[in-house]
């Protein structure tokens, strides 16, 4: 049976606290001049995570009056912000030599699918220790990486968790 | 991330709302016990 997804209480304002799913998901890094900010995995995407604040999902359909501004994320569509609710699904699609792992706080609206989730606003809650296979100094950057983008989004840099053993 | 085949089929929505932060109740205040001694008969 599939297990509940897993929530906890978080602030999401001042004197406001809201149950957020958590959710497991990879990031580019776009670095410039001592800045970091965590971006999609598609390439070429100008959808920057911001520090302090959630992100909030957009519907990109390419058509103005297909698009789903403000329900997002909608059922049918693939809008909203995504994550796996498994670590190790997450691991099986994304390579640590490329990626930041980390995981994810989801809340307000959230549509849960079969392996993970999509979501109308989100934040990066931790980043996991980069692990890999690449050589010694490529992954001493992807640490030095790691630990600049928990330092500027007040993230902690945590070890991954233990896979589950459910099969996927 | 990636399209949907990797999240799979959707299968429910969960809705939250914003909650106001449960305020710590103040312990109640205790009446001194009067001194039996003093308490007239």
């Amino acid at each position: 049976m599939r297990p509940e997804p897993e929530r906890r209480w978080i602030l999401t304002g001042p004197e406001v606290m809201e149950e957020a799913v958590i959710g497991y998901r990879a990031w580019r890094v776009h670095a410039s001049h001592g800045e970091v900010t965590l971006t999609s995995v598609v390439a070429l995407s100008h959808h920057l995570w911001p520090k302090g604040r959630p992100m909030n999902a957009t519907c990109n359909r390419p058509f103005l009056e297909h698009r789903h501004a403000g329900k997002e994320p909608a059922a049918g569509c693939s809008c909203g912000l995504w994550a796996f609710s498994d670590f190790r699904r997450l691991r099986l699609s994304f390579s640590e030599d490329a990626f930041l792992l980390g995981e994810v706080e989801m809340w307000r609206r959230v549509r849960v699918h079969k392996y993970g989730y999509r979501a109308q606003l989100a934040r990066p809650s931790a980043i996991f220790e980069p692990g890999g296979f690449g050589s010694l100094t490529w992954r001493q950057s992807q640490r030095r990486l790691a630990d600049l983008v928990c330092q500027q989004y007040d993230i902690p840099l945590v070890q991954r968790p233990r896979p589950s053993l459910e099969r996927v | 991330m990636p399209r949907a085949a990797a999240i799979g089929d959707e299968e429910y929505t969960i809705e939250t709302e914003p909650t106001p932060l449960p305020r710590e109740v103040p312990a109640p205040v205790r009446e001194p016990v009067p001194d039996r001694e003093k308490v007239p008969a």
